[in-house]
C-alpha cells in the first residue's frame, strides 16, 4: 500500500521535473532576485531590511488564495503568513514556483505541511519568540477566572454599586482560594512549561497530560504526569491547553471529554479553537459544569459575542487571538521569519533551514525524485548529494515507514 | 463615682451574657456557633455610627466590623461599654486605634486570612495591565473585530513583554512578600521600599530594597501599593510622586483609596504619563465610574475592594474574628488577645488610671492586684484590671497628668503613649497570677 504512494509520489514528481515547473528541494541560487510575498499582512516594513538584498518583498493582505495576484501565484518563491489564510492542498498547487513557507508565529496547522513536502515545498515556523507572552496571558486569563477582575470590572462599567460587604461578596461570588486547586496542563511545550511554573508560584498543584513528551520533564520541572487525557480530566479544578492542533486532537475537548472533567471546572484556551468543540462547551456553560472558560481562540475567527454556539454562553473570557502579542515579540517573529526566508534563499532547503518542520517529510518526497534530479538536472544543485541513491533509498525506507499514516 | 461604665482595661468575667454587635453587616451565621455560648450576637447593618440602636450604644461590650463604617474619636465616645473591637480583615485605618485606647478598648485585626487571595489578585491586575485581557474582552463586549493581524495589533496595542520589566513594591508585608514571589515567576526584577521592615528581609527573598520611596519610583516599571494607610502616608502617591515616576509607567493599588490622591492620577492617565491603573480600593467607596475624579481618566482597572475575597477566606476571617471576641470576653485583655493592635497605647492609656482604679474599685477584678498603694503604678504583664473609668477627682499629686479629670463618663485624659512614664522601671506582679 505504501509502495503503491510512492509510486504516485514518483509518478507526480516526473511530471513535474519534465515540466520544470518545480524542482522538489532547491539547492543553489534561485533567480537573482525572487519574489517573497506576505500573505495575509500589508506591512513588510520589519521584513524588509532583511530581505531587500536578495529578493523582491511584496504583500498581498489576502484571506484566501482567491485574493492572491496571478504574479505572485506564478513567481512567488518564498511566502510569509500568519494565522489568518489557510493553505489547504488545493492552495498549494496553485503556487508555481514556491519552495519555502514561513509561519510567522508558532501553529502552522492552517498549512498542510505534508502536501507542501510531496510539492517540494518546505515549511518553517518562528516557535521562540511568543513563549513567554503566551504563557503570561495564559495565566491572566486564568487569574480572572479564579479572581474574577474582568466580570468584576465589567460589572462596574455596567452601574454596579457594592456598599456593604455582603454586596462586595456578592459581586465577587465564585472567586476561589488558589492555593490546594490542581492546575492540568495538555500540552507540555515551551508555552506549557512556561505556564506550569508561574503557577506553581500561586499554590497551583501542576499536572500534565503530554503524549509525545519525552520521559522525565516531570522530573526536571517537579510537575506530575498523567497517563491518559482522562487521568488529567478526572484530577483538574482548572484545564489550560497548550498543544498544537493536528489530525489526530480537534476537538479534544468534546461532549465526552467534559463530562470527565470535574464538576464546576475552569477551561482556557490558548492554543487552537479547533481543540475545542464550542457547541459543547456552551452547554457545559450553561447547565454550569464548566464553572467560566477563558479563550484566546476560537473554532471561527475573528470571534464575536454575538455569533456563533457561544453567543448565550455564561461565564465566558474572551480575547482576540492576541496572547502571543507584544511589540517585542512581534518584531522579533517577524524578523526571524525573514531570516529563515532569507536562509532558504542564499542557502540549501531544508538544510540552512532552522526550523522547517516538515523536514521528515520533504526528505521522504525528494529520495523519490532525487533519482531522476540526479539524472535529469545533475547541473543543479551539487547533485553529489544524491550519488549513493541506494543507500540513500534504504535509509528513507525505514524512515519512511515510521512515519504517521495518512501520508500519500 | 460612676461604676462600670468602662473600666479602662477589662480582665475578668463581663456581664454573664455579654452584648456583641457586627457593626457594619447583617450576616452573623459563622460567628454565631462561635459566640452563642458566651455572648449575645447582634447586627446592626449601619453605614455610621448615627444608625446604631442605643442599646447596642449603651451596652455593647465587643464590636466587630468591616471596612465599610468609620469609628473615629467621636464615635467610640457614643459607646458606653466597649471593651474590644475587631476588625474582620487586616486594614484598621477605619478605626482611630489611639482614641480607641485611651477610652480603653482594645484593638484587634485578622491578618492571616486574605493574604493569598490579596496578593493573587494583585498579580491579576498587574498581568491585565500588561496583557491587556480586561480591556479587549470589553472591547469584543463592545463589537470589536479583530480579522487580520494588523487588526489583532492594533486592538492589543500597549501590551508589553513583562521579563525585563521592574515591578516596585511599596510595603513588604506579608501581601506584598506573595506579590513578590509571584512577580518573580514572570520574570519580573522586584524591588520594593518599606521603612518599617527590619534589615535582612531581602535577602530572605532574593529582591532588591531601596532606600527612599523616591528610588522606588524612578526605577520601576510598574508600582504595587501593599502597605496600610496610617498617619504619615496618606496620599503617598500624589502630584509630585507621581512626577518621580517613570514615563508611562503602571500602577496597582489593592491597599487604601487613601493612599492615592485620586485627582493627580487622573490628570497622569488622561497625559499618558501614567499608562494604566489598576485599582480595587478608592478614595471614596463604593466606587463608581460615572462620578468622582476618575470619572473621565482612561486606562483604568477597576474592582470593588474584592481583591481580599473568597468563600474560605471570609470564612476563616470571620471565624477568627469571632473566636478573638470569645477571647476578649473568656480571658484578659489584652493579654488573651492574639492579634491586639493597640496593645501599646492601651498600656500606656492604662498606666494613668490604674492607681485610681485600685483605690477606688478595689474589690472588682481580682482587687488583690491593687494592695499597692499610691506611687506604685506598675502594670502587670497581664494588663491592670480597670474598675470605673473616670472617677472624679481621684487626680494624685504623684501621676504626671496632663489634664484634668475628664466627666463621669470618660475615662481621665491620658497623656499620648509617647510620653514618659514612671510605670517601666517598676513592673509588679499581681499575686493572683
Amino acid at each position: 500500500m505504501a509502495l503503491m504512494d510512492k509510486h504516485k509520489v514518483k509518478r507526480q514528481r516526473l511530471d513535474r521535473i519534465c515540466e520544470g515547473i518545480r524542482p522538489p528541494i532547491l539547492n543553489g541560487p534561485m533567480h537573482p532576485r525572487p519574489l517573497v510575498a506576505l500573505l495575509d499582512g500589508r506591512d513588510c516594513t520589519v521584513e524588509m531590511p532583511i530581505l531587500k538584498d536578495v529578493a523582491t518583498v511584496a504583500f498581498c493582505d489576502a484571506q484566501s488564495t482567491q485574493e492572491i495576484h496571478e504574479k505572485v501565484l506564478n513567481e512567488a518563491v518564498a511566502a510569509l503568513l500568519y494565522h489568518t489564510i489557510t493553505l489547504s492542498r488545493d492552495d498549494l498547487e496553485k503556487f508555481k514556483g514556491l519552495r519555502v513557507i514561513v509561519r510567522i508565529g508558532s501553529g502552522f496547522d492552517n498549512v498542510d505541511v505534508k502536501a507542501a513536502a510531496e510539492l517540494g515545498i518546505a515549511v518553517c515556523n518562528v516557535p521562540a519568540a511568543s513563549v513567554e507572552e503566551t504563557a503570561d496571558t495564559s495565566m491572566c486569563l486564568i487569574l480572572n477566572l479564579y479572581r474574577r477582575v474582568t466580570w468584576m470590572h465589567q460589572a462596574l462599567r455596567e452601574g454596579t454599586r457594592a456598599t456593604s460587604v455582603e454586596q462586595i461578596r456578592e459581586v465577587a461570588g465564585g472567586a476561589a482560594r488558589i492555593r490546594g486547586e490542581t492546575l492540568g496542563i495538555i500540552g507540555l511545550g515551551r508555552v506549557g512549561q512556561a505556564v506550569a511554573l508561574r503557577a506553581k508560584a500561586f499554590g497551583f498543584g501542576v499536572i500534565f497530560y503530554d503524549p509525545y513528551l519525552a520521559e522525565g520533564v516531570e522530573r526536571s520541572l517537579g510537575l506530575q504526569r498523567m497517563a491518559t487525557l482522562q487521568d488529567l480530566l478526572i484530577h483538574s479544578d482548572c484545564v489550560s491547553l497548550h498543544c498544537s492542533l493536528n489530525e489526530h486532537n480537534h476537538h479534544l475537548i468534546n461532549d465526552f471529554t467534559i463530562k470527565q472533567m470535574r464538576q464546576g471546572a475552569f477551561l482556557v484556551n490558548t492554543a487552537r479553537g479547533g481543540l475545542v468543540d464550542e457547541k459543547a462547551l456552551a452547554q457545559a456553560l450553561k447547565e454550569g459544569r464548566i464553572r467560566g472558560a477563558a479563550l484566546d481562540v476560537h473554532e471561527t475567527e475573528p470571534f464575536s459575542f454575538s455569533q456563533g454556539p457561544l453567543k448565550d454562553a455564561p461565564n465566558l473570557i474572551c480575547t482576540p487571538h492576541t496572547s502571543w502579542y507584544s511589540e517585542q515579540a512581534s518584531i522579533e517573529a517577524r524578523e526571524e521569519a525573514a531570516r529563515e526566508v532569507r536562509r532558504a534563499i542564499t542557502g540549501r532547503i531544508p538544510d540552512s533551514l532552522k526550523n522547517c518542520v516538515n523536514k521528515e517529510y520533504l526528505m521522504a518526497a525528494s529520495q523519490w525524485s532525487s533519482m531522476e534530479a540526479a539524472t535529469v538536472h545533475s547541473e543543479l544543485n551539487g547533485a553529489t548529494a544524491y550519488s549513493h541513491p541506494n543507500c540513500f533509498l534504504k535509509y528513507m525506507l525505514k524512515s519512511f515507514n515510521a512515519l504517521k499514516p495518512g501520508l500519500h
